[in-house]
């Protein structure tokens, strides 16, 4: 498995397992990242910060959030 | 005498899915709508417009969730809690049910009131070729479902019908699988816990969500150990935490509805791709930070080169009436006092003020654009790792920015921060964030000392304003609060289009309230300084002989060291903390002599150095009353206290230095 904030821009990725208490896991879920989820990178500056698209949502991970996103990097979008 | 209410509707749903827009319809009002999360973060009020029956609707802030995280959150869950409405309308972004349908299954859950699902920005749904089967929707969920797209009024008759004769109440009801259950059942056979709660089943569901709240409330019972072993145990059959399986589950039903319940056309969806593309470029810090500092600049520089003509008419009409009014008072022999009161003191002090506006007006039409294209949120991501720096969280950017305009309703919107350490570090540092009210004192100065680069003072006080604050949070930080950092998570809206008549109404709005503020505020002020610059009688008018001479000379002095210790320059500070724009009214009250402006005035009491000095010390120090008022009420009477005294201090400082240094 990767780390989201690993992932380049352009790449889709298959999230598998977000780390971190479970406020933390409740956050990101209840704004629309979750487990089984794909989305698509938009922007990863590699400072820690990354802007990922979920359908319509898109949705900006501070620095360290990205890190706790583990998942299949699925290259980029066709 | 108090009418009666004979509905109570509640307006609920995600951040940023069109409550604010939908009641401004369905009300009449013209509460404050923006492209971007965190806008609403109190309750509104208001009536429903037409028809017999006197409907209150409330406003509640966007919620991503019934578990709350943040203050703003546990507004709206309380309120939904709480049982004194009549019937609960769920807003939601059409664009993104599956996510926007979540607080409303957890609503469903516990409240048994009618419910009404909006489902909103239709119009945009549309155009990308998705249709909905609304009938599905609300045989699945039970309610009634009304389409709409606020902005340009659809939906919004259905939706006031459905409101005054409400559907019956819901009887939704999700069944968990065994094991969640199972474990809920463990719970409420814990002796007392169904006799402690009046909706036992709802309670235990939250224990195994270790709902934050809830936990909370239950921590004095006899039975809290063995909630924490059921909420163990309840993970070890799952696998994974329960919150989580918890949240799936709902997830899961949402996800099937939706997948039955939507329609795809083969429209092609052409304009996403640019904006992701555009997001791509505005979002990366290199990029995003300098377009930033860019955009803010070339406000500040339309906010002079428009407002300025203007300001200088309005100026102009003002002294023209002054000298008109003084000669006509002459000729029909009016008292000297009451010729005093009107030219000395109203026209120079509030028409000062007034002259201001254009500027105002700008400013406010200008940030009020920029919001609405969806643009702040991005600003907001992008400056998280400058933030994290300064020892603030990502999210306290959006009060920092609504700092601009006024420092009340940002304070306000610190509520959206998560921990308490950043809704107070935030709250400290945002009156260095130049308010509006404040932009006069500094047009004043830069025109009168710096008139070949006024827009470039103005800008330059704005950014000594952030680095203060940066310099602010950093310390505090250090010294009273050492937790570790949660990571931003912020949702980026989708770029729009802003309508021009918002933006000018939101101007309008601002400019109705300093206008309101100039007749009533400063008018009492600068008739209170006139009134003690005429007392005791005989003396001149503003002498140092006079009460408020005496008053302002004694405490002069401490002001000697920063080159500000005439006492009229303190006695219009002091006012300040009245409201900022009392500081122009006062010193148009009491420096002028006959037949001067007051820009020619100041450089009597100013040079270029103390005038700078001036405009850093009003920057920097003691906020306005109101703003001391909204800080007490949200970060308690110790910091606001902290926050004065500081404030004092430092601008005492810094026009001191800036004195020695340059003078």
């Amino acid at each position: 498995m990767k780390l989201l904030s690993d992932t380049l821009s352009g790449h889709r990725f298959l999230v598998q397992q977000i780390d971190g208490g479970c406020n933390s896991v409740r956050r990101i879920s209840e704004i629309g990242i979750r487990c089984g989820s794909t989305l698509t990178v938009i922007s990863n500056s590699g400072r820690g910060q990354i802007v990922v698209k979920i359908g319509n949502i898109k949705i900006g991970l501070g620095q360290g959030m990205a890190k706790k996103v583990l998942g299949d990097d699925l290259g980029k979008e066709d | 005498m108090e009418k009666k209410i004979d509905l109570r509707v509640a307006l609920f749903g995600n951040p940023n899915s069109g409550k604010t827009t939908i009641f401004n319809a369905l009300t009449g009002s013209h509460q404050h709508v923006g492209n971007w999360s965190g806008v609403t973060v109190d309750s509104k009020l208001g009536m429903l417009k037409g028809g017999k029956e006197r409907v209150e609707l409330v406003d509640l802030p966007g919620a991503y969730s019934l578990t709350p995280n943040s203050p703003d959150e546990v507004v709206v869950r309380d309120a939904l809690m709480s049982g004194t409405f009549d019937c609960i309308v769920c807003i939601i972004d059409a664009n993104n049910v599956e996510r926007n349908l979540y607080p409303m299954i957890q609503l469903l859950e516990f409240s048994d009131k009618p419910v009404i699902l909006v489902l909103n920005m239709m119009d945009e749904v549309e155009s990308t070729g998705h249709f909905f089967d609304i009938e599905k929707i609300a045989e699945a969920l039970r309610v009634k479902v009304i389409p709409a797209a606020a902005i340009d009024g659809r939906g919004i008759p259905e939706l006031r019908e459905a409101i005054i004769s409400p559907p019956e109440g819901n009887d939704f009801k999700l069944l968990y699988d065994t094991t969640i259950e199972r474990q809920i059942c463990r719970i409420l056979r814990l002796k007392s816990f169904e006799a402690d709660h009046e909706d036992a089943h709802w309670t235990a569901l939250k224990v195994l969500e270790r709902d934050p709240q809830v936990m909370k409330s239950l921590k004095s019972k006899s039975y809290f150990s063995d909630l924490r072993k059921i909420q163990n145990s309840s993970d070890r059959d799952l696998g994974r935490p329960s919150p989580v399986h918890i949240g799936e589950y709902r997830h899961g039903l949402i996800r099937g509805l939706v997948a039955e319940s939507i329609k795809h056309t083969e429209k092609k969806t052409d304009n996403i791709e640019f904006a992701d593309a555009f997001d791509h470029v505005i979002t990366n810090p290199w990029v995003g930070i300098p377009l930033f500092i860019v955009i803010i600049f070339l406000i500040f520089q339309l906010v002079f080169k428009l407002g300025t003509p203007l300001q200088e008419m309005i100026g102009g009409f003002f002294s023209w009436s002054s000298i008109h009014i003084t000669q006509f008072f002459a000729s029909i022999s009016t008292p000297a006092w009451l010729t005093s009161l009107i030219v000395n003191g109203l026209i120079a002090g509030v028409g000062g003020v007034l002259s201001f506006l254009p500027n105002i007006m700008i400013l406010f039409f200008l940030m009020s654009y920029l919001e609405d294209t969806g643009y702040m949120a991005r600003a907001a991501f992008v400056m998280d790792g400058v933030m994290h720096k300064m020892g603030l969280h990502g999210k306290s950017f959006i009060p920092m920015i609504l700092g601009f305009g006024c420092n009340v309703p940002a304070i306000m919107a610190a509520r959206t921060l998560e921990t308490r350490k950043d809704r107070i570090l935030t709250v400290l540092v945002n009156p260095f964030m130049s308010c509006s009210a404040r932009l006069p004192i500094y047009v004043l100065f830069a025109g009168a000392f710096f008139t070949k680069h006024q827009g470039f003072i103005v800008f330059s006080i704005y950014m000594i304003g952030i680095i203060i604050a940066v310099f602010s949070a950093r310390l505090f930080k250090g010294l009273f609060f050492k937790e570790e950092d949660i990571p931003l998570i912020i949702e980026l809206p989708p770029f729009r289009m802003p309508k021009l008549v918002n933006s000018i109404l939101h101007m309008w709005l601002k400019a109705r309230s300093f206008i309101y503020k100039a007749g009533t505020v400063i008018v009492a002020g600068v008739v209170i300084v006139w009134f003690l610059s005429s007392v005791p009688f005989g003396v001149e008018y503003a002498s140092e002989e006079s009460f408020l001479g005496v008053i302002g000379r004694a405490i002069a002095p401490i002001f000697h060291p920063a080159g500000l210790g005439d006492w009229k320059i303190v006695v219009a500070l002091i006012f300040g903390i009245i409201a900022k724009e009392e500081v122009v009214a006062i010193l148009g009250t009491l420096l002028p002599t006959a037949g001067q402006t007051l820009s020619e005035a100041l450089h009597l009491f100013f040079t270029p150095v103390t005038a700078f000095g001036f405009m850093i010390l009003t920057l920097v120090y003691t906020p306005c009353f109101a703003t001391l008022g909204v800080m007490k009420k949200e970060i308690g009477l110790k910091w606001t206290m902290f926050s004065v005294f500081y404030g004092l201090l430092l601008g005492w400082v810094l026009a001191t230095l800036i004195n020695i240094i340059f003078s």
